[in-house]
This record gives structure tokens, sequence and C-alpha cells, in this order.
């Protein structure tokens, strides 16, 4: 089933020109096709870690450099990569540059590993007594001709973690026990606005260490309604209006108590538009639960005494509303209106 | 009894015509005497009372301004004002609520074709 993808790719991903460190090395050849595999934590792509950024911009004239976004953060997501070797191209300067950081960065044992699941295949592999020698000889290189070989490779080979995370399937965590702790329910009237925020829901939740599960789709509910099409009589021609809800569950298990809570604060605040939820909370809690609801209910009852002044209406109606009118006054209005035009006047 | 003949203060969000008004006033009156109703219904039908204070509740119930009624309350249309056709969901007449539902303007709200 192709799903549209929920967020637009980076002109730079379709091109081809960025990869993914996926499971799937295919999938990184074909950038046309949305990828919906999972990100591997493990494997490791080309990372060209000691560029320094700055002179990115220097490099190539093409937009792709530009368009890539300059993240020094390290993602969330991922253990901390195994600094591996560069692969090794066609050129010579840039063989050299390779010996001569490959002793200053990781152990060699893993440069040999890593290149081989590297999508760019190696054009020359040579041995590890040569690069040593070659090491030792290269070690005093010339710095114009170093700059030059940085300034020739590309600054970024593959996107931040976190930002590839975005491309692929939301990650989950496991849950030891699965024992069910908060029950959320999305509900909305559009599809692409549900699932959208359901995603959004459910990589905020692995950020948070909560193993979720879902979205499960519920029953859609449908309320209909027939109505005559004309103002009066005709009754046999009528028309017909639906309104279709339509719901996701998603399942938080073996979450703290707090940390569902921040979760759902989070979600609260960062609400998409056309989107209602509604969640359930599971939690243990010693005997006298009944008191120690009662004394919290006091310390939050300010911020809900303003919430409830509010009960049906908007903030911005409640400010517009006028506290008390002259009737006639806006009699007198109204029978403007109602002489130019059906209708009354909404004043909400 | 002012209160009755048209409630104090004016806060109508919808169309306004004199029949709107008197039913506001309704809601606003209801309102106010919703807790008085309430206790001298529970007395009349508490069998458990003397007979006297079932009877007295009875007449100070029957004495009380029609508008204190919830009964008198009727839905009336935001849209035109009139009180038949009127769909509880949308506040408005079924015509309405076609021109507002065609037009957008109903969240949710399409043709149903199936």
């Amino acid at each position: 089933m192709n799903q549209p993808p929920l967020i637009r790719p980076l002109r730079s991903f379709l091109q081809g020109r960025l990869q993914f460190a996926t499971a799937r090395p295919a999938a990184i050849l074909r950038p046309s096709i949305h990828v919906r595999g999972y990100a591997s934590t493990e494997s490791d792509g080309p990372v060209d870690a000691t560029v320094p950024k700055a002179e990115a911009p220097k490099a190539e004239a093409t937009p792709v450099v530009a368009e890539i976004p300059k993240v020094e953060t390290k993602p969330v997501a991922a253990e901390k990569p195994v600094v591996s070797k560069k692969p090794a191209v066609a050129e010579k300067v840039e063989v050299k540059q390779q010996d001569k950081v490959a002793p200053e960065n990781a152990t060699p044992t893993d440069a040999t590993a890593a290149p081989a699941e590297a999508p760019k295949a190696t054009t020359a592999a040579t041995p590890k007594n040569t690069k040593a020698a070659q090491a030792v000889v290269h070690k005093k290189q010339e710095p114009a001709v170093q700059q030059k070989a940085e300034l020739l490779k590309p600054a970024i080979k593959r996107m931040p973690r976190a930002l590839e995370a975005l491309y692929l399937q939301p990650l989950r965590r496991e849950a030891e026990f699965g024992v069910p702790t908060c029950d959320l329910q999305i509900r909305s009237y559009s599809l692409r606005n549900l699932e959208f925020f359901c995603d959004f829901a459910l990589r905020a939740a692995y950020y948070l260490k909560l193993p979720a599960f879902g979205p499960v789709p519920l029953p859609k509910m449908t309320s209909r309604w027939t109505v005559p099409r004309s103002v009066f009589v005709h009754k046999k021609s009528q028309e017909n209006f639906e309104r279709i809800t339509v719901r996701r569950l998603i399942q938080i298990r073996d979450g703290h108590p707090e940390t569902v809570q921040i979760w759902l604060a989070f979600l609260q605040k960062h609400a998409y538009f056309g989107v209602g939820m509604k969640a359930n909370i599971f939690e243990f809690s010693p005997l006298d639960v009944g008191k120690a609801m009662d004394e919290s209910v006091e310390e939050v009852k300010e911020a809900l005494d303003e919430k409830f002044k509010l009960l049906g209406q908007h903030k911005k109606v409640a400010e517009h509303l006028k506290e008390a009118e002259d009737v006639e006054e806006f009699l007198a209005s109204q029978r403007v209106l109602a002489h130019n035009g059906p209708g009354g006047r909404l004043d909400l | 009894m002012s209160m009755f003949n048209r409630a104090k203060k004016f806060d109508l969000g919808c169309f306004v015509n004199i029949k709107t008004i008197r039913d506001h006033t309704k809601r606003v009156a209801f309102a106010a005497h919703e807790a008085e109703r309430q206790a001298l219904r529970y007395t009349i039908r508490n069998t458990t009372l003397p007979q006297r204070t079932r009877a007295i509740a009875q007449l100070q119930l029957s004495q009380m301004h029609c508008y204190t009624r919830p009964t008198q309350i009727r839905n009336r249309c935001i849209m035109g004002g009139k009180e038949r056709g009127v769909l509880r969901d949308f506040k408005m007449t079924r015509y309405n609520f076609r021109l507002q539902a065609l037009a957008g303007n109903i969240p949710g709200v399409k043709k149903a074709s199936w």
C-alpha cells in the first residue's frame, strides 16, 4: 500500500546525493520511492567527521551543500557511531588523506569492516602494512594539499540520524511487561491530519523512552442528516449530508506516570489543528488514593478555574463579548442588517 | 417580576428577534430558579414526608412564574430565529444547515454518497 510521505523530502535526498545508513542499502539507490524501512543504529555510513563545517560553502558551488542543514547536535536515537575510516576513492590525494587520518581515528580493524557496508564500493583495498608505512611518510603533508583535498570532498555524506529518522517509520521502544499505562484516542474529521499527528505522537514517545503501541484504527463514526433542498414544501427532493469521524488509538505500556504526563502535555502543546484527543491513564497507587487526589486538586484548582471560566467559548471570544448592551441600540442596528441581507449577525 | 419581563443582561450571540429575546429570558429565569424548582419537586414526590408539606409544595410550584419552567424553553435557529425544523447538532434549521454545509462552513460535514 503506497502511503504518501508525511514530510517533504530534502532535494538533495531526492537527487540521490544524500544517503541513508539503513539496513536496506538497496533502497538508497532509488531515492524516488518513499523509503519506509527501519533505521538501524548499528550500521554506519561514511561520515566525514573531521571536515570543519565552515569550509562547506567553499567546497562546492552546487545547491546541494547549501541545503544540507548544519546540525551540530548528535542524534539522540542512535548510539554513538563508530568513527570509521573513510572509503577509498579513485583520487590519489584522497587516498593519502585517508591514510593520514586512519591512524589518528579508530582502530584499523573497524576500518576494514566498515567500508564493506558502505554503499560506495572501495576501489583500492590497500593492506594494513602499506597504509601504516604510508602514514608515516605522509604525516608531514603540505597544508595546502591537505586543504585542497578537504575542499574537494562533499561536506556531509549522510544526514544526521535524527533527520534520517524522520524519513523512516517511527522507532519503537520495547515493553518488558506489557502493562497498559495510557490509552490515547485521537479523533479527527480528516485522515491526513490524524495520520500526521499519530506519527508525531509515536516519535515523541520514542524520545521519551515510552513503549508506544499503535496507531490502532478504531471504527469510524458516521452521522447522517437528510434535509429538504427547498425552503418551503417539496419534501420529495432531499439531500444527504454526513460527518465521518476517524479515530486512532495509541497505547503506552510500562510507562512511568510522570513521563506519560509529560508526553501528553507535549502533545497538547503542539496539538495539530482539527485533531482532538482524549486519554485514559492507569496508575498504580497505594491505599488512600482518594485523599491524595483531593489534595492534589487544590494545587491545580487555580489553573482549572481559569479554564472553566471559558467553558463553551474560545478565549478570544470571551474577551470580545461586551458586558451590557443597550437593547434598543442593538435592535436598531440589527434592523439595518436585516433589511440589507438575510440572516443575522453571528457575534462569535 | 422585572426579570421575567426581559432579562437584564443582553448577551445573545445569534440572530436577534423578539422571540429569541423572550426565549433567552426564559432560559435565564429557569437557570436562576432551577434549584428552587427541584427542591419543590422533590418535596412533592417524597412519600415519606407529611401530606400537608407535600400539598404546600405543590401549590408553591404551581404559583411560580411560567418562565421558570424548563418546558417553555425552545431551541431556535441561530441564523433565522425559527423554532421549527431545528437540528440540535447545529442549532440551525434544515435549510440553513444545508446552505452552510454546502458553503463549507460546518467542519466535517460533506455531501453523503454511498
